[in-house]
């Protein structure tokens, strides 16, 4: 049997037990959103698919959020409203509106502010877990958001999220993200250091980048961007393999 | 048909505010449809009361009546214009003029009568006064005169009061400007015009040259035309709605039952009468006796009891009552409804009321003033930020026009959409030019480092000081380093307040991990800190 064939009758038979729920095929997608960098939207087929969770992962420094703020940048520039779901409060309007973001169009929920001391903390037994805290409310607030509809994009900043705390956040909390964006105009985009969640139609950018710096000595040096590989992991529906593209992001 | 209740007598030692209460509860009590001209008079609309009083001298006797059931003597003046009601009124006629009746029965009184209309003053000051013929006695009215039995009066002569009536311009004047009044009344007693009869019946164009506007206006309140409609005044309705619980209820999962049943009819209340809450306040009283008082400043005006109900349990999670509720209740400070025209050219967006109810939802979680949105602030301080409301749909924008149509619609084909869209990324990027190509994620309150000082003064390593394998914040040896950037500022204030004095060198390094760090020295205390990672 052919692997479309094949395909279509597995997904028969789990919509036949009612368990089609995770099948990209399921709910129709309702558009693309641009990610606000042409060379990026040519490789994913036209921007972020609307109504799934995709994801911006990559190390620190790598350009991740610069990505991010583009993809703001394009929805609010269209006139999209955004949400800016930050953690721990690491958000630069300044940075963002010269990217070209209207600031007036995101709606900005600031977490605690977490120093790096903190956040590298693991709790004791029966000690409070403030960063599980803190987390707990962004992905609540990423919730009612999402619930709330009307938001072009909803983007879940758990860049300085230690991997020890991500580990526990039940898988259900994940899926009930998908289903309050399933079928909606919204794109809700994660992003962090490494994997955690995509929906079934979401798709997974990771980004590799390094510092752009122009002069020679370190006085007639100056940080001008960032120069960046991304590639896209495990796009579900669609077959072809994945592709690199360099972005050069520059002021 | 109008009538005018001008006040005769009051219980002595009463207040002027008072007597304006009582007399304004007699004219709600017959009508809405009302105005307070002047001290001591009021005119009502009285068209439609006939199947309530019956007819004009009904009308009349009820007034009176209820007048004296406030203690209050008035005389009363009914006619087809508000006044010649409240001429008649003034000068105390307590007549009932119908038809075109209005020019004769004002005929009889001085032009001085004319002065208890607003905005008139015929009073004369010096030995010039005009003796006021006054009292309301000297000119009661009678059927000789002809005001009850108006068919008397030949309509068609040209000498009546009704023929100057229709000689008189109808076209609306704006009451005319200018002080005193007294030099037009000193110089139509001059030419011996001194009832409002005789001023009716001079031409208007001769009276216009003569004496400007004011005389023109003055003849045609003389013959009895309104210069304006009446301002009525607005009904107050207060909108309370109160429930006394027979078991005291504790916990907001009771009180949510109980709000919806306060809520609804308070709603179906505000929306028939085509009004919104702008500020909605809850007071619970207590089983201790004591009020616990909430009020919750809405963005914008709600009347869904839904949403309301909501912002009021997210408002008392974060300030619940301290004891058992005995008793609810809500009112709500009504603004006009709001109108709400979708544009073609906009993109559709949340509405406020939905954005308002998140946004409530998201302070409960998050705490105050942790949620809105990003302000720039006019300042050179590094990672300086403010928070405004989050209004997108109120918030001007080059939203608008055929470009934002294509814009929206993904289309850029046309040349000026493309570049509309260049220019407004070219302003926004005015001033941070260096930073567009990065983003700084940075650190509220930054963090003390150890940087190793090379040769020249460079930074060649830095140590956080955390020691975990599940932070991005590593030590490691600088590859890279662009600075340093001084920067300085409010030198005016003590360095240890938040907002005070900064004085720094900034440096932007690249460590051998790939991490790249924005760090700065403090010129003061020489300790290095890192205010944020470049991503």
């Amino acid at each position: 049997m052919s692997l479309p064939r094949s395909r279509a009758h597995l997904e028969a038979l789990l919509q036949a037990r009612r368990l089609d729920g995770t099948l990209a095929g399921r709910v129709p997608a309702t558009g693309l959103l641009s990610t606000g960098l042409p060379e990026l939207d040519t490789t994913l087929g036209g921007g972020w698919p609307r109504g799934h969770v995709s994801e911006i992962v990559g190390p620190a420094s790598s350009g991740r959020t610069r990505v991010l703020v583009s993809t703001l940048a394009a929805a609010t520039t269209r006139g999209d409203v955004a949400a800016w779901i930050d953690t721990v409060d690491r958000g630069d309007p300044a940075g963002a509106a010269a990217a070209g973001v209207r600031l007036s169009h995101v709606l900005w929920v600031r977490g605690l502010p977490l120093s790096p001391g903190v956040l590298a903390l693991k709790p004791r037994r029966g000690d409070p877990d403030l960063t599980h805290t803190v987390l707990q409310r962004a992905l609540k607030a990423a919730h009612l958001v999402a619930q709330a509809g009307g938001f072009g994009v909803i983007a879940l900043d758990l860049c300085d999220m230690p991997a020890f705390a991500l580990r526990q956040v039940p898988a259900s909390t994940w899926l009930r993200l998908h289903r309050a964006v399933e079928g909606r105009e919204s794109v809700l985009v994660v992003l962090g250091a490494e994997p955690v969640t995509r929906s079934a139609g979401g798709v997974s950018v990771r980004v590799q980048g390094r510092p752009r710096w122009e002069g020679e000595s370190p006085r007639a040096c100056r940080l001008a961007g960032m120069d960046c590989a991304l590639r896209v992991v495990g796009h579900r529906t669609s077959l072809e393999p994945s592709r690199e593209v360099q972005v050069a992001l520059a002021g | 048909m109008f009538a005018a209740l001008h006040l005769a007598s009051a219980p002595a030692g009463l207040a002027r505010e008072d007597l304006l209460t009582r007399l304004s509860a007699v004219a709600a009590d017959m009508t809405p449809r009302w105005e307070s001209l002047a001290d001591g008079a009021i005119v009502l609309d009285v068209s439609g009361l006939q199947r309530l009083f019956g007819g004009p001298d009904e009308i009349a006797a009820a007034a009176r009546a209820l007048a004296l059931e406030h203690d209050l003597v008035v005389q009363v003046a009914i006619a087809p214009t508000w006044v010649a009601a409240l001429v008649l009124a003034g000068a105390g006629v307590e007549a009932i003029v119908t038809g075109r009746d209005m020019a004769a029965a004002l005929s009889p009184l001085p032009v001085e009568a004319l002065g208890a209309l607003p905005g008139v003053d015929l009073a004369l000051d010096g030995p010039g006064r005009v003796r006021r013929l006054g009292g309301a006695r000297n000119y009661r009215l009678s059927a000789g005169l002809g005001l009850v039995n108006p068919g008397a009066a030949p309509a068609g002569a040209p000498d009546t009061p009704a023929a100057a009536l229709a000689t008189v311009p109808a076209a609306p004047l704006r009451v005319p400007p200018g002080r005193p009044w007294p030099d037009v009344l000193a110089t139509l007693q001059r030419w011996g015009v001194t009832t409002c009869g005789a001023l009716g019946r001079l031409p208007a164009a001769d009276l216009q040259a003569r004496l400007g506007d004011r005389g023109l206006w003055l003849q045609r309140l003389a013959v009895g035309l309104d210069p304006r409609p009446l301002r009525l005044q607005p009904v107050e309705v207060a909108f309370v709605q109160s429930l006394e619980l027979e078991w005291p209820i504790d916990g907001l999962e009771p009180l949510s039952f109980v709000l919806g049943r306060v809520l609804e009819p308070l709603c179906a209340h505000l929306e028939a009468r085509d009004r919104a809450a702008a500020v909605v306040r809850l007071s619970l009283q207590l089983t201790d006796r004591q009020v616990h008082v909430r009020a919750i400043d809405l963005p914008v005006p709600v009347r869904e009891a839904r949403v309301l109900r909501t912002l009021l349990l997210l408002d008392l999670e974060a300030h619940p009552p301290h004891a058992a509720i005995d008793k609810v209740t809500v009112d709500v400070e009504p603004v006009p409804g709001r109108i709400v025209q979708f544009s073609l050219l906009r993109k559709a967006l949340p509405s406020d009321d939905q954005l308002a109810s998140l946004q409530a939802r998201l302070t409960a979680l998050m705490g105050q003033g942790r949620t809105g949105a990003p302000a720039l602030v006019d300042s050179h301080r590094p990672g300086d930020v403010a928070m405004a409301p989050f209004t997108p749909s109120g918030a001007e924008g080059p939203d608008g026009g055929p470009a934002a149509l294509l814009a929206a619609l993904g289309l850029s084909a046309t040349r000026d959409a493309g570049r509309a869209r260049e220019d407004e990324r070219e302003a926004a990027r005015e001033g941070w030019l260096d930073t567009a190509g990065y983003h700084v994620r940075r650190l509220r309150q930054p963090w003390p480092v150890q940087v190793v000082i090379g040769q020249g003064r460079v930074p060649t390593a830095l140590r956080f000081g955390i020691h975990s394998r599940d932070t991005a914040f590593r030590d490691g040896a600088i590859v890279q380093a662009a600075g340093p950037w001084r920067s300085s500022g409010a030198w005016w204030q003590p360095a240890t307040e938040v907002d005070g004095a900064w004085d720094r060198d900034e440096w932007d390094v690249a460590l051998e991990t790939g991490a790249a760090y924005r760090v700065f020295q403090d010129r003061r205390t020489g300790q290095w800190w890192v205010e944020g990672e470049i991503d």
